[in-house]
């Protein structure tokens, strides 16, 4: 389980699950989610276009992750937006198997990317998703304070004058960061429940921002490890195994979170 | 035109219209309600249904119906009306059912080729439809359009101001399951003819255009049908021809479909915001009650 072949592996599943337990509290608190999981299916159209035209999947998923992820916060306004998320996010699947599809490489193409693959990660790719998920952490810290304070109470912050829609902007870009970093190894249609979950969680239990973080990093990492080694031994895909632990914890620290309440 | 030999083009000009009028009917009210991420998660639900048939081999209209009307029932007990907190319940509640999917796919690709389960079940395709299908889909097309006509006047009220209906008796309760029953039966039509993660744009693409260009509820709902019914065709039509243009390479007919109505939605956007169509749909309807 831990041969050369697979540390690139650990070494990935380990930043992936702690930018993105990071990420996901600001995700839950803000009420995000539908964005959370729009924004890696327009990755995977980025993907799909660059294997088509022969260049790093990596490069393209970042691209794209980007520019839906724009597309997204410039065309829905005014808490509107879920229908406008909606139907750009099936266009943005249905272009990438698209694309897929004209390439000839159809269906396993589609498969890795959409469900995740253990096996994927090089060296390169382990640079850009460290360096990715590093500006997407750092970008969070820099605005920590703003970005709470417009999550939790807009009004209040924009009194003081936080530019909510500046703070909105930014963290659209974060979570295209992450979710380039992440999708190589979770897969497009699963790199969502790690987003949420985890972090939901640890919303339940922890009393002060900080600890919901700091618990939330440390659920994503139990899940994140659990699950590649899992997957390794069984030879199932990994976004399954993610998307089924996460979901536990989420349980547990629910009946936990209402059991200390009575 | 030599379009209408065919007997696949004929079974899904057929299947696309009955289907786009239906979830026309529902996805007004789905917008209205403000329930596009609940119906997306619906679709991506009853993709374990039809992830499942595949893996048995079971007709996957049975499962994509299956497990979508129990999702949406499972997300009305879970309490989706309510605004706060139910975007992650029902974020988790997707997720894992994605995840389920996924491992189907792989138990149902070991020993087949390649990930065509993958593709079939994702992606679907209106020429890949069993005939023998046909009138079942049809006859639940029929059928999710009348429970809409008779859900239409408690549904809407209870849509523009909860509060009231409970007080002038309507049985809310009620009237929200019976709603995402009807969900989930347009959910999975939508999941057989266009693929269980596309499903989403049927719904919720041409209800958005009928109530961007529409005054009236009955216009929005009418428009909705027609503009579905449209990009039904021009995506079959476009989807064939497209054989001869590249050369024995046809471009996936939901991709086309899909295109199509993302391309009508950002023109009624374009109109709205350049004040060519001031439609008040919307308000009218939260006023009617009031």
């Amino acid at each position: 389980m831990f041969e050369a072949y697979v540390m690139n592996t650990w070494y990935a599943s380990t930043i992936v699950a702690l930018s993105a337990g990071i990420i996901g509290v600001f995700v839950v608190l803000r009420g995000d989610s539908f964005l959370a999981h729009a924004i890696p299916h327009g990755s995977f159209a980025g993907a799909a276009i660059a294997v088509t035209v022969g260049l790093s999947p990596v490069t393209g998923m970042g691209i794209a992750a980007l520019v839906s992820a724009l597309a997204m916060h410039l065309l829905g306004k005014k808490g509107r937006r879920d229908a406008v998320i909606a139907l750009l996010l099936v266009f943005l699947l249905a272009g990438g198997a698209f694309m897929l599809s004209l390439s000839g490489d159809y269906s396993n193409e589609v498969y890795a990317l959409l469900f995740g693959q253990v096996l994927a990660v090089t060296d390169g790719d382990l640079l850009t998703m460290s360096i990715l998920a590093v500006i997407a952490v750092g970008l969070v810290l820099c605005m920590v304070r703003p970005l709470l304070a417009s999550s939790i109470m807009p009004e209040q912050a924009s009194v003081r004058g936080v530019n909510n829609n500046l703070v909105a902007l930014l963290f659209t870009i974060v979570i295209a960061c992450v979710t380039t970093a992440s999708v190589p190894i979770v897969g497009a249609m699963l790199l969502f429940s790690l987003l949420i979950a985890p972090p939901a969680a640890a919303c339940a239990l922890a009393h002060d921002p900080i600890h919901a973080i700091m618990l939330s990093s440390l659920f994503a990492l139990f899940c994140m490890w659990l699950s590649v080694a899992l997957s390794i031994m069984t030879d199932l895909p990994v976004g399954f195994f993610v998307a089924t632990s996460s979901a536990c914890i989420y349980a547990i620290a629910k009946v936990i979170a209402h059991m200390w309440k009575h | 035109m030599e379009l209408w030999q065919v007997q696949e083009m004929r079974t899904a000009l057929l299947v696309g219209s009955a289907v786009a009028i239906a979830t026309a009917c529902i996805g007004v009210f789905t917008v209205l309600r403000g329930q596009s991420f609940a119906g997306h998660s619906l679709t991506d639900l009853a993709s374990v249904g039809g992830s499942a048939a595949y893996l048995l081999g079971v007709n996957q209209l049975w499962g994509f119906l299956a497990a979508s009307v129990l999702a949406g029932l499972g997300m009305h007990a879970i309490g989706i009306e309510r605004i706060r907190g139910r975007d992650v319940a029902t974020g988790i509640v997707l997720a894992t059912g994605m995840g389920f999917t996924s491992l189907f796919i792989t138990l149902s690709m070991t020993g087949k080729s390649g990930g065509s389960a993958a593709v079939a079940v994702l992606f679907g395709s209106l020429f890949a439809i069993n005939p023998q299908t046909v009138p079942l889909i049809c006859l639940l097309a029929i059928c999710s359009i009348i429970a809409m006509a008779v859900l239409w006047r408690p549904a809407l009220f209870v849509t523009v101001s909860p509060e009231l209906a409970h007080a002038n008796g309507v049985r809310t309760g009620i009237i929200n399951a019976a709603f995402m029953c009807v969900l989930g039966i347009g959910v999975a039509l939508g999941s057989i003819s266009v693929g269980a993660i596309l499903s989403t744009a049927l719904l919720i693409g041409p209800a958005s255009c009928g109530l961007l260009l529409a005054s009236r509820m009955r216009d929005a709902i009418l428009s909705a049908g027609i503009i579905g019914v449209i990009s039904i065709w021009i995506g079959v039509i476009v989807s064939y021809e497209s054989y001869h243009w590249t050369g024995g390479k046809s471009w996936s007919v939901s991709f086309c479909i899909v295109a199509i109505i993302l391309f009508i939605y950002l023109l009624c956007r374009i109109l709205r915001s350049l004040g060519v169509i001031n439609a008040v749909a919307r308000r009218r309807a939260a006023v009617a009650h009031v």
